[in-house]
This record gives C-alpha cells, structure tokens and sequence, in this order.
C-alpha cells in the first residue's frame, strides 16, 4: 500500500517480461490485505481439492463449467453473487467499524489510503458483481421457462457472457493481493481516476475488470432480448407473458442501450490513462464534466437494470402467494416501460450541484420525480393484488412485505434528492448513501433473495429451510434500519461520505449505532448461509416432486423440478399470463401425451469457458503492461472464437425414447404424491 | 440541521415539505401493506376471496392519479424553489445590513486544502475563512487539482469546485459562530482532514481579522502558490497578508505556478488569426476579480483596490 | 446450423397433440420442421440478434460522435479540423468504402443466384476497396502524428482520433471476418450456415459504411467548414 507507483524495473529484459509488476507489487507486510488474500486462495485450494478427492472433475467439467444450459448459467451466476457478496460484505463492515472507531478522533484500524480502496470496491462489488449477477442469474434461470423456450437463443453466447462476469470478478479480486485497487470511489470520477494524480495500477484493475464484465453484459441483454422476441411458446403474445419476463425485456433493453456508454466513458479514460490523451484531463482541453455525465447517462439507467427484474419477482411473488390474478396488468407493463424511458432522462440529477442553470436543474429533478408515479403504480397494484386474495406469509411473500414497507421509504426520500434545492445540501451526504442502500437493499436485494427463496426448489427440486430463513429476513430487515436510519440523521447533520476520519463525537453515537445494525445483517447473512447448507443437507425432507411447490401460476412451475435440460417435452400453448394456473383449474395441467417428437438442442462447449477466462491472462497484462502477454492472451482469444465457428457439431437432437422416458419417471412421481 | 443563514432556513423549510408531501401516499402505503397482509391472511375465511379480481377502472384511476397529483405539487414547488435557490443568484443582506457591500471571496480547492482570496482587502487564507454576519458573501469557486465540493452545512447550498471551471455561490450567515466547512466530494487520500472554519463575526472582529492576516508574514505570489500546492493537509489555518493580482484568474486558467495562461493562449490565437470576435484589449478581468459593488453600499474596512471600490459619500 | 439428417414427423395422436400441432409450425425449437424451415427459423434469430447488437454499437459511435461534438473545439491552442484536413483525400477514401459497400451487394446478389464463385469474387473486391480505405487511413493517422497533431496534443485531436479509429478497427475486424468468410466459402460453399453468416457480415459491413458517412459529414465536412 505504501507506494502505489510500482518501480520500474531498470533491466530492459525483466521489464520487458514484467512489466510493472515486481516482488513489492503484493503487499507482503499488510497483515489485513495478506490475511483476506490467504483466505481466499485456502478456499479455492479446497474448493479445488475436494473436487479432486471426489473424482468430480469430469462432473463439474461436464456438466457445470462447459455446459451451455441457461439454468445451469444462471445457478452459476447466482453463486457468483453469492461469493461476491461475502466480500463486498466485508468490505462494508470494515467500512462501518472504521467510522465508529474514527469518527471522534481516533485513527481508527485502516489508513485512507486503505479506507478508500475498500469503499470504492464495496461499491464495484456490489453493483457489479452481486447485483448484476444475481439479477441476470435469476432472468437466466426463470425467464426462459417462463416463455416456454427450451434455451435462450443463443446458448453459447450465454456461456461467454457467463464467464466474461467471471473473469471480471477474479481481476477485482485478483487487485486486492497483487498491486492495489482505485481509490477513487466506485464511478472513479475524473480528473482524480486520471493518470496524473492515480498513478497506480487500482484504477486500471477497475477499468479492465469493468470492461471485461460489461461486454459479458452486454452479451447476455442482446442475447436475452432476441430470447423473449423469438422464442415464445405459440400462443403467447407480448401482453400474455409474466411480468417478470416483462420486466426482463425492460433490463435487457437498457441493457444494451446504456452499457455501449459505459464501455465508450471507461476506454475513453483508458486512453487517456494509457496514450495520454485528452479526454477527462484538466490540460490540454480535457472536460472533466464530460466523464460525469457520461458515466450517470449508464448509471442511472443501471439502477433501473437492477430494480425493474426485481419489481418483476414481487409481482410473480404477490400474485402466486395471494392466490390471484395480479392486480393491473396492463397498468404493471406499461409503468415497466414508462420507468425504461425515462430512466435516459433524468441523469443530472447526480450532480444538481455542478452549476447548470436553475430550468436544467429544475427539468432533472421533475423528471425524477415523475418517475415515481408509474412506481407509485406499480407498489399500489400489488397491494390491490393481495387484496381479497388468500395471503400466505411464505418467505418469498415475507420478503416481498419487507420490500414494499422499505422502499417507499426509500422511493420518498429519493423524491426528496430529486428537488435541487434539497439536494444542494443533502448532495453526497450519507443522506444520500441511506437513499440508495434503502432501494437496493430493500429493492434489488430483498428482490433477489425473495426470488432465490420462490425459485430455489424450482432450481434444485426442494425448498429451503422456512425457519433459518425467516431469521434470515428478520435479521436483514431490522439490521437494514438499524444500520441506515443513522445515516439519514447523519446526512441531515452534515456528514458527507467516504470520511476515513471525523471528529465528531455526537456523530459517533449514530455511527455506532449503524455499525452495529451492519453486524444485525451479518447474522442475516449467517443465517442464509446456514439455510442454504441445511436444506441441502436436509433436501430430502424438503424434496418437491410436484414441479409446483407454491401452487404456482406461470410456466416454469408446469415443468418438473429441476426441469429436465429440455425444459418442456411437449412446447406448452399458451392462452393467458397465468397459463399454468388456468390449465390447474381446467385440468389440463398433467396430461402425458403418448408419444413425444425428437428435441433439438445445443451441445455443450468450452469455448466460452475458454475465452472468458482467458481474458483474465489478457486484464492482468493490460494493467502490469506486460505487453507480451496482452497479445499472446488476445490473439488466443480471438483464434479460439474463429475456430468455434468452424465447429459444425454444435447440436443434435433428443431422441422421443430418451424423452419418454424420463418423462415416464416424472409423470409416476406425480401419480405417487397424488 | 441547525441552520445560520437565510439559505439554509429555506432548504430545511424545503426538506420538512417535501417529508410532509411524501407522508401522504407513504403512510398509507404502510399501513395498507400490513392491513391487506393480516387481513387476508390465509386463514382468514372470513375475509372476501375473489381469485379474478385483477381489475377495475375505479381503482386504477385512484393509483395513476394520486401519485400524479402529488408530482405535480411537488413538481411546482421543485420549479420555484429551485430558481429562488439558484445557487448563482446574489442574495440580498440582512433587513438593516444593506449599506454594506457584500464581500467577495475566490476560493480555490487544493489537494487537501481551501485557499480564500479575499480580492477586495488583497488577502489571502487557507483553510479559514471570516465574513460579517448578515452580509451577503459571493463565491467563486474553482479547483487547483481533482473535483471537489465547496460546502458549509449551517450555511446551506453546496456547489462543485472543479479545474478549469468557475463556479458561484452566495450565502449570508446570520448569527455569529464557527461553522464546519467541508469538501463534499471526495477527492482523494486527504480528503477527510479537507475542513475549514468558516467564521461569522461582528463588523469590528472582522475588521481586526482582515487587519490581523495582513501582519502576516507571508505573501501569496507565484513561488507561494506553488509551495501550498502540494498534496498534503493543512493543520493549522495559512494567512497571507497580500496576494499577486488576478491570482483566482491565474489559477483559473492553469498558469498560477507559472507558465502561459490558457485564457491569452486563446487570445494570442485569436488575435493571430484576426478573428473578427476578438476579445477587447482593456483588462476587463482586474474589474471583475476587484469585485463590483452595490449601489450606495460600501466594504467594511480597508479594501485593497480603491479605485474599484464605491466610495463613501 | 450444422446439417442434419431429417427426422421422421412424429404423429400426434391424442387431444392435446392435436390442439397444439398448428402452434409446432411456427416453435423454432421443434424438431419437426424440416431442415429448411429450421434454417429459416435459425436466420431469423441470428439476424435479430445481429440487429439488436448493431445497435448497441450503434450507441458506442453515439456517444462517441457526442463526445466528438463537445470537444470539437478543445484544441488546447493546437490545430484545428481546417488546419488539418485534406477533404480530397478524405472523399476519395469515402469513395472506396461506398464502393465497397456496393460490390458486397454484388456478392449477395450472386449469392441469392446460388453462383458460389461471383460471391467469393465479389467479396474479394469488396475486402480489396477495405484494405484500402484503412490503407489510407492509417496513412492520414500516421501523417497526422508525424505532424505533431497527434491523439494526445488535445481533447479535439483525442476525440477525433478515438472516434475514426473505432471505425477503423470496426472496418479491421470486418475484413478478418472475410477472410475467415474465404475459408468457410472454399471449405463448404453456399451451406445455410454460411449463408447466414454471409448476411450478417453484410449488415455489418452496410453499417459501418453508414457510420463512416456521419463520420465525414460531421467529423470532416462539418470540422473542415
């Protein structure tokens, strides 16, 4: 940490092979830094040695890292998040303990130099790296069912996405051992991420690990949109499909209309960081306001990628768990689409306080605020759902009840950021971090994990455990406002974020406080491990052999649990966006047809694999400048990708014997549970 | 929040509506969640079942137009707030204050600290600012180095200090005290330890204050300027008791440690070409930097630019 | 995409069968078409998806032309597009890009003809009038930088650099992907599968011609006026 310049090395040779990195880019001496870097590389080694020990190579080979199945993909992508989320995790308690033990004038454990690595990383994680996945993870696994698709369109091209996000995540991860990460803050606004006053490597870990991860992103929305326009089950018009197919349509789209920016806004920092150009810099013409700009114009829309899936899953969530139509459905699809849109609308309101006239100020915030009415639609329309309804307070229901009472909380102290006179003073104040945590938490995350909990026996064939994750959910929700309602009192103080010290020691009560909200949520996450484990552990006891353990509505729940790779034997006919329910109540819903047609399906491949963690070699040598490496990774790359398409064996066809019998087996389950 | 100035009474005033205004459809909301939740609970037989109801007019209407109408109130409250707010607008002084002349300070962000140019009395400070209660203080505001924010809580308004650029600000502080200033974006290593007083005094401390600084030893010329502008955190508040002309124009324009300046590079360049729009030769800055002044109004204490300054009649 | 051997329909014999066979006709996933129609189906995906990645491409060389258009005039006292700019070569270079574009319709032409050796042909001229057109940029760049006008004298000479450039290599990868599109034509002709990848390079190659006339109009009409 010491030096974040590396020496270069003086022998050309070495330099040559090297690059910037020598010995003294790891720092040996920092126990925090070698103690997270030798955590991580035991639980790889044993993750790796159990694989070996039980001869499961060819297994996870097969079956896992080659496999080009979306449901597969979006598992993996889930525990990506999950993994994730333990570090970025940390991050954020290492965060809230440094506050109050520094916040009235003590030195506190962590240099700022360290403190500012850590919140920048928090943030990249978190957004990047656990939301991003659970959420694409989820759309992954869910979504294809949904619309009664056998795959998504491009299953290879899913693979690639797949492990581009993975690629990413080994170099942040790679970043906290071996040289530094941006101590920028997690949008490494210029002129501070410029080369002139970051010149270490933290900020090009940031870049390169971004980039990479973005085209895995962008990837996955061109290929998930081409999923939900081609490959519908007959019957299912636009205005037939589940919401959360929907709102997945919405998040892809914005997807691939704002990612584009971001790769534009982070190469273009590249270049000036790599070839001295002009673009963020403070000489030679440079416009730092630029940066900001383009870099909002993605970053708003990004909250919008984030939170339309998860208003998708509450809906699917109200709706089964209510045992109702859900309430509006139309009213829920166009007030999707009204938030996409205007999500391109509203991006200055990141930066009320740069100084644009009071009409560009006043134009932002109302358009912000306007934002909140299809929300305020669609929270009302859930609520109009569960009424009259038969409400079970299941997990994924409890979740739900959590985020609906947490985000309006949220979405009004959001409106309330959204008038600039307001803003001028809550403006970067931990005001503002309460703000977004109250809507990613209690949007996005409690989202996510109500969906995990609603499809997690669609996943794996049983449920989880109800009583570990109800702890879970209490845990979570209290330590959500024991450890941010502080901060809102904070904020209206006058505390701005990303202090490493303060001297205040009334703040200090408060920050106390929120850190110990923060080890609430920890328990939280203790607590959803342990469910997990224990319902694996216990799985038999929690086996689901109907395919519907909820008494579900939509598609996904007709098929058996875990669906076969196939999806659906015979392509279901849909008449309505609750077509599975309907079919319950007509009982048309477990009818065995007597003979089944061959079923064509992709072929596993390791190409994507390939490429994606190829493309770590090809990061790690753009940010050391082993240029050497760079090339030998590129080049790979693309040879790899050229010789796929000369590949001619990507498909074949299953085979009705093959499909009659698994089919058999399921259908004598069904009979057995009757 | 405890406000000390007109700006920040009117933001807080502004926070506590908006609060209000959002309670409307928030409470409701929460109390509906719960209520629906228990009393159509599953085992609740007694409670209405109607598995298709999944539409009516009456109520859609109710939930577009409820939202609807609460946007548009705040939305017209965002409009007129926002203009009277308009951190460039020149606030008014106190109801008995307006004789005298608001005062003028450049502020200048550095890494990690606040220089104050005080272009009326030829001063200079760091990390300390002064300023007489109920008189209008105009900022403006650029950086030496990354971005960051120029912020006083208790005063109100916030606005971004960025290189190459100018930004303004006008605050009024109307009780005496210390007040924290802060950078509220953050801007590097030394950006927590960014902080300054910004100090509201009587007219006659602030007359000493100014009086004091200029016993400093210390002037703030190019080789000064230089010296300050480096990446480190000032401990203790810098006084400088002169400052070389148009040092904010200097810094401003990337020439403050010496150096073409970009605003006469482009001008060179213009004059080269014979652009017809070319800028007039009279030195329209030194008037703008000595600040203007207030009709009948005029400056506490010595100011440094006589000719500039209104006189007393 | 590969070929495969035709599978025997299957009869749908009961009730539920029966009410789904017309919805069969339209699933690109059944096995029951024919290969033909699988093709079809196949095409249509691929050129949707193809479609919606243009796109997104699309909104790089947007952000790329706003970024253009807001540092147009940061030179930094450097030169400017007037100094800069030789429009004569910039046209003539425009010429050999539409050229091309109108030989690759050739190519397609012959394709839909089934006439395999005017398709390689025609793609060989269209690659040919490529290798050109980046012949003379890299040239233009090269004579740039040797002028001290280089991407790193200005934000406007970044912003020009970067946003030529990027069609540039778009124009590069173009033409490796005709020359993997040779190999493919010479090992296997005018399969379906080649035939889709045939489009797709098509469309690709129209796009960047259309992004090179906003390049020239905005980056070189407009910066040289």
């Amino acid at each position: 940490m010491s030096s974040p310049v590396a020496e270069l090395h003086e022998d050309p040779l070495l330099r040559f092979i090297f690059g910037k990195l020598d010995i003294n880019s790891v720092p040996w001496h920092d126990p925090i830094i070698m103690g997270a870097g030798f955590g991580m590389v035991s639980a790889a080694v044993i993750v790796i040695g159990l694989t070996t020990y039980f001869k499961k190579w060819g297994y996870v080979w097969s079956e896992w890292l080659t496999s080009v199945d979306h449901k597969k993909i979006g598992v993996m992508y889930v525990i990506l998040a999950l993994i994730m989320l333990l570090r970025g995790f940390a991050d954020a308690l290492m965060m809230r303990a440094q506050q109050a033990l520094a916040s009235a004038g003590g030195a506190g454990y962590l240099p700022p130099d360290h403190f500012d690595q850590i919140f920048t990383a928090h943030g990249v994680i978190m957004i990047f790296f656990v939301a991003m996945p659970l959420v694409i993870g989820l759309m992954n696994i869910i979504m294809p069912l949904q619309i009664g698709a056998r795959d998504v369109a491009f299953p290879y091209l899913n693979s690639l996405s797949f492990w581009f996000t993975v690629a990413g995540a080994i170099l942040v991860n790679v970043s906290l051992v071996v040289g530094e990460f941006a101590h920028t803050g997690w949008l490494a606004y210029a002129p501070l991420s410029g080369i002139e006053f970051s010149p270490g490597v933290g900020v090009d870990y940031y870049l390169w690990a971004l980039q990479i991860s973005g085209l895995g992103t962008t990837l996955s929305g061109v290929n998930l949109i081409a999923t939900i326009f081609k490959m519908r089950a007959p019957g299912m018009t636009l205005m037939r499909m589940p919401i959360f197919t929907w709102t997945s349509l919405a998040a892809n789209i914005l997807i691939v209309a704002a990612f584009p920016i971001l790769t534009v806004t982070l190469a273009l920092l590249t270049l000036d960081r790599y070839l001295g150009m002009h673009f963020f810099t403070n000489d030679g013409g440079g416009n730092a306001m630029l940066y900001v700009n383009l870099i909002w114009a993605w970053g708003h829309p990004e909250v919008y990628i984030l939170v339309l899936p998860a208003f998708g899953i509450f809906s699917e969530i109200v709706a089964t768990f209510s045992r109702k139509r859900l309430f509006g459905y139309d009213g829920m699809v166009y007030a999707t689409m009204c938030i996409a849109l205007l999500s391109f609308l509203v991006w200055l309101h990141h930066f009320f306080t740069m100084g644009a006239g009071a009409d560009v100020n006043a134009f932002f915030g109302i358009t912000t605020m306007i934002i909140s009415i299809p929300t305020g639609v669609k929270v009302f329309n859930w609520l109009f759902t569960m009424y009259r309804g038969r409400v079970r307070l299941e997990l994924p229901m409890l979740w739900t009840l959590g985020f609906i009472i947490t985000f309006v909380i949220g979405g009004a102290t959001g409106v309330m950021l959204a008038i600039p006179g307001a803003d001028f003073v809550l403006h970067n104040s931990v005001f503002l971090i309460a703000h977004f945590h109250n809507v990613i938490i209690g949007g996005v995350l409690f989202g996510c994990i109500a969906g995990l909990n609603y499809w997690f026996p669609k996943a794996f064939g049983f449920r989880l455990h109800t009583g570990l994750g109800k702890v879970s959910f209490w845990c979570w929700l209290i330590g959500f406002y024991v450890a941010f309602m502080p901060l809102y009192v904070l904020g209206l103080m006058g505390m701005t974020r990303r202090l490493s010290h303060m001297d205040n020691p009334i703040w200090q009560q408060y920050l106390i406080v929120a850190a110990v909200g923060a080890l609430i949520i920890a328990v939280g996450i203790a607590a959803q491990i342990a469910q997990i484990v224990w319902s694996v552990i216990k799985r038999d006891e929690l086996r689901d052999e109907t395919g519907d353990p909820w008494d579900g509505r939509t598609l996904e729940w007709a098929t058996s649990s875990p669906p076969p790779f196939y999806n659906f034997a015979v392509t279901p006919a849909i008449g309505n966006h609750d077509s599975f329910w309907d079919a319950k109540q007509t009982g048309q819903a477990y009818v065995q047809p007597d003979s089944y047609a061959p079923i064509h399906m992709p072929r596993n491949t390791a190409t994507g694999l390939l490429i994606g963690l190829i493309s770590v070699p090809l990061g790690f040598a753009l940010i050391w400048h082993i240029w050497w490496l760079a090339i030998a990774s590129f080049v790979a790359m693309v040879g790899i990708a050229i010789a796929h398409t000369f590949n001619e064996d990507r498909d074949y066809y299953v085979q009705p014997d093959e499909i009659k019998a698994i089919e058999d087996a399921r259908f004598a389950k069904l009979k057995t549970e009757a | 929040m405890d406000p000390k100035g007109p700006i920040g009474l009117q933001q807080k005033d502004l926070i506590i509506l908006a609060t209000l205004l959002m309670m409307i459809p928030v409470v409701p909301v929460i109390v509906m969640t719960i209520w629906f939740a228990y009393r159509y609970r599953a085992s609740n037989d007694r409670a209405t079942y109607d598995p298709n109801f999944e539409h009516s007019n009456r109520i859609e209407a109710v939930v577009w137009a409820v939202p609807t109408l609460i946007i548009i109130a705040l939305g017209t409250v965002t409009w007129i707030t926002t203009h009277q707010l308009d951190p460039h607008k020149k606030i008014e002084a106190a109801a008995d204050r307006s004789h005298i002349a608001p005062i003028e300070i450049e502020v200048v962000a550095m890494d990690w600290k606040w220089l104050f140019i005080y272009p009326q009395y030829g001063i200079a400070t760091v990390n300390e600012m002064a300023m007489p209660v109920g008189v209008p203080v105009h900022f403006k505001i650029t950086s030496a180095s990354v971005m960051n924010s120029f912020f006083i809580p208790q005063l109100g308004s916030q606005i971004y200090a960025m290189s190459g650029m100018e930004t303004k600000l006008s605050l009024r502080a109307d009780h005496a005290g210390a007040y924290d200033g802060i950078s509220a974006n953050y801007s590097g290593n030394g950006f927590a330890h960014m902080r300054f007083k910004a100090k509201a005094m009587t007219d006659a401390q602030f007359e000493a204050w100014i009086a004091s600084a200029k016993t400093s030893a210390q002037s703030l010329d190019t080789v000064a300027y230089k010296t300050l502008n480096q990446k480190n955190v000032a401990p203790q508040p810098l006084y400088f008791a002169a400052v070389e002309p148009l040092m904010f124009n200097k810094v401003l324009n990337g020439c403050a440690e010496g150096g073409l300046c970009r605003d006469d590079a482009h001008n060179m360049a213009v004059m080269k070409k014979l652009a017809p729009n070319a800028e007039e030769c009279e030195d329209p800055k030194l008037a703008a930097a000595t600040g203007q002044s207030v009709k009948g109004a005029k400056p506490i204490g010595n100011v440094a630019f006589k000719d500039n300054a209104t006189p007393a009649s | 995409m590969s070929p495969h051997p035709a599978n025997p329909p299957a009869n749908p014999v009961d009730a539920l069968k029966d009410e789904l066979k017309s919805a069969y006709d339209h699933n690109p996933n059944d096995a029951h078409d024919t290969d033909d129609h699988h093709h079809q189906d196949e095409a249509a995906k691929v050129t949707l998806g193809f479609w919606i990645y243009l796109m997104s491409d699309c909104l790089i060389f947007a952000t790329l032309f706003a970024t253009f258009a807001v540092l147009k005039d940061a030179t930094a006292g450097g030169p400017n597009g007037r100094e800069l700019f030789d429009l004569s070569f910039v046209a003539f270079e425009t010429a050999l890009l539409l050229l091309s574009s109108l030989t690759f319709g050739l190519s397609m032409i012959s394709m839909q003809a089934n006439k395999l050796k005017g398709t390689i042909g025609w793609l060989a001229v269209t690659g040919l009038l490529g290798l050109g057109f980046m012949g003379m940029e890299i040239y233009e760049f090269n004579h740039l930088i040797h002028e001290g006008a280089g991407p790193d004298r200005s934000a406007f000479l970044s912003a020009f650099f970067t946003l030529v450039g990027t069609h540039g290599l778009h124009v590069t990868s173009g033409l490796v992907w005709m020359g993997v599109m040779f190999v493919h034509l010479f090992r296997r002709g005018l399969t379906p599968a080649n035939r889709i990848r045939m489009m797709e390079l098509s469309l690709f190659w129209h796009f960047l011609d259309i992004i090179w006339i906003g390049v020239f109009s905005i980056v070189y009409l407009m910066g040289a006026a």
